[in-house]
């Protein structure tokens, strides 16, 4: 299963070190979410990915182990933007 | 040619027909009233605003008496805009409020090609401070003392950002101040100008203090943001300036803008390049003097990397 930015978002940003607002194009809301979310989302505006290419990122990304638990934080993270309409499930 | 050059008899013959043409900022108005009460408290509030020649206006107001038996029993006043009168009628004491809120109210409502933020904001050394805070925070009695020492007025309530080059647009009008705060600024302030207080207001009592002459002469000059200060006034309590992160401060000032949903992308644009220019914090304060000597420390520091 592969995720992708969902269609008409261009990551309109603010950023701090910690985290970022984001405003959402299809919605029309503007969302707080941190900054590990922010990386994953752009790391999917470069190309979708599934799960374990995206945990594999952020473990590169912030020097962790790729393990089940950078797994499990990176499946909620892409929840959580699943969520707010900003990724979705790249169809078959 | 400024409203003071005129006769008072000439002021009144122009309130009544065919109205009064002025600029406050970047607007343009014209009002029209038959009160004496309206046009007496605005021959000593508004003098040092420029005339300008009819017929074009932004804003078309009316002050007068409802049709009917309130024009006589328990008086009332009606305020119309473009000739249609989106409010109900208030008592007739309540006039003059009536049109600083009439106004205030047609600047929220219709000046989209701005970002609209419920917030004071004055200048000082050429960089903006927005005051953004929910009413009863102490924003306008701050703002009134701050344009007292030093900074310069571009608003008491509406903060008008520019969506161009997010600079901030002055619309400098009399600062509205409300129970306490008009004795603690008639202390403060014992040669300012304010006009009659009128109490059972849905605000309170409420009164207006003129705005610097020195403010409205620079109302075509926009200002850059710097500052993003979040004030709370606390009794008693010991002054703390705490810096807010950028992304707080843009939730925060997002909630408190009258048009962001409703310019969508673009207000998120503006915002950004407001809160990318400056410093936010959190102010609490309790002593006028103590807050009036934070922003004088805040107004030398520089602008953000």
């Amino acid at each position: 299963m592969k995720w992708r930015l969902c269609r008409g978002q261009t990551l309109r940003l603010l950023s701090t070190d910690d985290e970022s607002v984001i405003y959402n194009d299809r919605s029309g809301a503007t969302h707080l979410i941190s900054m590990p979310a922010t990386r994953l989302l752009q790391r999917l505006q470069q190309a979708p990915a599934d799960t374990a290419t995206l945990a594999a990122f952020s473990a590169l990304e912030w020097a962790l182990e790729d393990d089940a638990e950078l797994d499990h934080v990176v499946e909620a993270l892409l929840a959580e933007l699943d969520e707010a309409g900003l990724i979705e499930v790249c169809p078959s | 040619m400024k409203i003071s050059a005129l006769s008072p008899a000439e002021l009144r013959r122009r309130l009544r027909s065919p109205g009064l043409y002025f600029r406050t900022g970047v607007f343009t108005a014209c009002l029209r009233t038959r009160l004496e009460e309206v046009a007496s408290t605005f021959a000593l509030l508004y003098g040092d605003y420029p005339l300008v020649d009819g017929p074009y206006a932004d804003f078309h107001l009316e002050l007068a008496p409802p049709r009917g038996l309130r024009r006589w029993i328990r008086p009332q006043v009606a305020f119309h805009f473009d000739g249609e009168a989106p409010f109900k009628p208030l008592p007739r004491n309540q006039a003059f409020a009536m049109f600083e809120w009439g106004l205030n109210w047609c600047v929220s409502s219709l000046a989209n090609h701005y970002l609209i933020i419920h917030a004071a904001v004055i200048e000082k050394n050429g960089r903006a401070a927005i005051l953004p805070a929910p009413p009863g925070s102490g924003k306008s009695t701050l703002c009134a003392v701050l344009i007292r020492h030093g900074w310069r007025l571009l608003s008491d309530e509406l903060a008008l950002v520019r969506r161009s080059d997010f600079r901030l647009m002055p619309l400098p009008r009399p600062v509205s101040l409300k129970n306490a705060s008009i004795d603690v600024m008639k202390r403060h302030a014992p040669d300012a100008v304010f006009s009659p207080s009128v109490s059972d207001t849905v605000k309170g009592t409420v009164a207006q203090m003129k705005a610097p002459a020195a403010s409205i002469a620079r109302a075509d000059e926009t200002a850059l943001p710097g500052w993003v200060v979040f004030p709370r006034y606390e009794g008693g309590t010991p002054l703390t300036l705490t810096p807010v992160p950028r992304t707080r401060a843009f939730m925060r000032v997002a909630d408190n803008a009258f048009n962001y949903a409703q310019l969508g992308a673009e207000a998120f644009e503006a915002l950004a390049g407001v809160i990318a220019q400056s410093d936010c914090y959190d102010f609490r304060y309790s002593d006028i003097d103590e807050a009036v000597a934070a922003f004088e420390q805040l107004s030398m520091q520089g602008g953000p990397p």
